[in-house]
């Protein structure tokens, strides 16, 4: 397992993929500090003197884009190992391929890993001196940036899972890409659904000259019972809890998630280990 | 004869397909074995089971002593190298980058080895350019380094020479001969390019239909295609009395037939056989080579 991580670092190191997605999110970690500036600038010059645009604001983005990018990399890192056919050269030399399946995810998991803490860098490094500093207390930033952390070694673990056991790197990507984009737009969908409040409050209008108030009323399109609790899995979800955390930042995201996340990673690694170690390679 | 690699009643089946049926087979130590088979016959599936790749539906097979199913068959596969259909290296590494990574994935204690690899496989001035940006045949031998980055004792390739120019031909069948000759490394090597074949292998093994049908040294072989005169008489015991006076080499075999290895002149032959109360039926000069050899033995039936 060392000897396959200390090769594998080697060649994170040396990937492209990787230098590219570190890019992506060091640039737009970048440009939401300058882009949060620029509209602080505007408003301000509209008559707004005390607008401000927090960093807490631009800080709290990296999920989003880090599920994304890490389905494009971990298809093209471990996809790689079967279009170059190097994986046959980890099992001809007798590594288990327990041990094969781990040391691949193991990668994958610290390139998310450095993914996250590019943009977090850069998004501090140049919205500082333009934005000022976080409002949100500490003890709240950590636990967003680990529960963030933990779903992207989440999705992480699925997308090493079908790129494991998929020997066609296309495929791979096609699925894991489509995947990322589908959890993510699933969670935007089941948020929706489930923040529709259970009772319209009671309202008055003006009818005929007279004001009337109209009750309260229940919501026909609120969630309720075995439905609503189905929803409420899917929303917990790695990929779709991305917009439950946006969501409680100033609450703090419930431990449910983060549990949820390990659960997903050890299912996924379980049944990837299982499933890889039958698995009949060319 | 001590074997570096023997297989049992070996079987892989994919659903309803047979790919190996009960394949026995027998690589001797220091031997270059050639490994002959039509398209589909089986090659790279019995290339792929002993290489890890793959598990078979039956049978097992024993790796320097070693069972497949023991638990110490990963440690005995340290000592065995291969490149199995396509050259397995990446593609945007260099070549020296390539084999840093083989060299950690084995965990070697040292890179310092690799300039001498490089040089062995004559890749030793393709600095920076990238895998990608090779020849066919320069991959093939970066693969080959790659297979030999661990030292190994025993080499597999599988179709080493395919889609190679004819320089890139000469280039791989020369290393494979120095790899066996100066470092004693045993290669099993499966090929349906008989005439290459023929140039390097100590000994054959002939795949059909996913199993061994002869085994056979290369010197069994040559005897097996020597050219020679099969001649059949009314009775051999005459014969054998006739071409011993002759001093010649001969062989006999069933049914009052037999092989003489020298141009002979038949009228001669025919009247000493005369003398000695036998008659010369026919007599059949013969001329086999590996492939025609090949042909006989597995039939020249359809290709899959």
């Amino acid at each position: 397992m060392v000897n396959l991580l200390s090769a594998g670092f080697l060649r994170l190191w040396r990937s492209r993929s990787f230098w590219v997605c570190m890019a992506i999110m060091a640039g737009v970690g970048v440009f939401e500090a300058v882009e949060g500036w620029w509209v602080m600038i505007e408003f301000r010059a509209s008559g707004a003197a005390d607008a401000v645009v927090s960093l807490d604001s631009r800080y709290f983005i990296f999920p989003f884009l880090s599920g994304i990018l890490m389905s494009a990399f971990c298809a093209l890192f471990v996809g790689a190992e079967y279009s170059d056919g190097t994986i046959r050269n980890k099992l001809i030399v007798g590594h288990s391929r327990r041990t094969i399946y781990l040391s691949n995810l193991v990668l994958c998991v610290a390139a998310g890993v450095l993914l996250c803490l590019g943009y977090i860098a850069a998004v501090l490094a140049a919205g500082f001196p333009l934005l000022g500093p976080l409002h949100t207390p500490i003890p709240l930033i950590l636990w967003y940036t680990l529960c963030s952390v933990v779903m992207t070694t989440a999705v992480t673990a699925l997308f090493t899972m079908f790129a494991m056991l998929c020997q066609n790197k296309a495929v791979t990507a096609v699925t894991c890409i489509f995947l990322s984009y589908f959890l993510l737009f699933l969670g935007i969908y089941l948020n929706s659904r489930l923040e529709e409040p259970e009772i319209y409050p009671p309202y008055e209008y003006i009818q005929d000259g007279q004001i009337v108030t109209a009750e309260a009323q229940p919501n026909p399109s609120y969630i309720r019972g075995a439905k609503r609790a189905v929803y409420q899995f899917f929303y917990d979800l790695p990929g779709c809890q991305v917009v439950q955390l946006a969501a409680s930042i100033d609450s703090g995201a419930p431990p449910r998630l983060p549990l949820c996340s390990l659960t997903v990673i050890v299912l996924s690694t379980g049944a990837g280990t299982a499933l890889f170690r039958k698995k009949d390679l060319k | 004869m001590e074997y570096v690699l023997v297989t049992q009643s070996l079987s892989k089946h994919y659903k309803n397909f047979k790919a190996l049926d009960g394949l026995t087979m027998h690589v001797p130590r220091g031997s270059i074995y050639g490994f002959v088979g039509r398209n589909g016959a089986g090659k790279t599936t019995l290339i792929r089971l002993i290489c890890g790749l793959q598990t078979p539906t039956a049978g097992e097979y024993t790796l320097y002593g070693t069972g497949s199913e023991a638990n110490g068959i990963a440690s005995v596969r340290r000592r065995m190298g291969a490149v199995v259909e396509t050259p397995s290296i990446y593609l945007d590494l260099t070549a020296e980058d390539n084999l840093k990574e083989q060299f950690r994935v084995l965990g070697m204690p040292s890179d310092d080895s690799i300039p001498e690899l490089l040089k062995l496989v004559g890749l030793e001035d393709t600095g920076k350019k990238k895998a990608r940006n090779f020849s066919l045949g320069m991959k093939q031998r970066l693969g080959i380094a790659v297979a030999l980055a661990g030292d190994p004792d025993f080499l597999v390739l599988d179709e080493p020479v395919n889609g190679l120019d004819p320089q890139g031909i000469i280039e791989i069948r020369e290393l494979i001969l120095k790899l066996n000759r100066e470092r004693r490394i045993t290669v099993l090597i499966s090929s349906h390019i008989l005439d290459e074949l023929a140039k390097l292998a100590t000994h054959y093994g002939f795949i059909d239909s996913g199993r061994i049908v002869k085994e056979l040294s290369a010197r069994e072989l040559e005897t097996a295609c020597r050219k020679c005169l099969r001649v059949q008489v009314t009775d051999t015991r005459p014969l054998a009395r006739v071409l011993d006076g002759m001093g010649v080499d001969y062989k006999i075999l069933e049914d009052g037939q037999a092989d003489v290895f020298a141009q002979l002149n038949i009228s001669q032959l025919s009247r000493a056989l005369d003398g000695e109360g036998c008659e010369l039926l026919s007599a059949q000069e013969r001329d086999e080579s590996l492939e025609s050899y090949f042909v006989n033995l597995v039939g020249g039936g359809s290709h899959d």
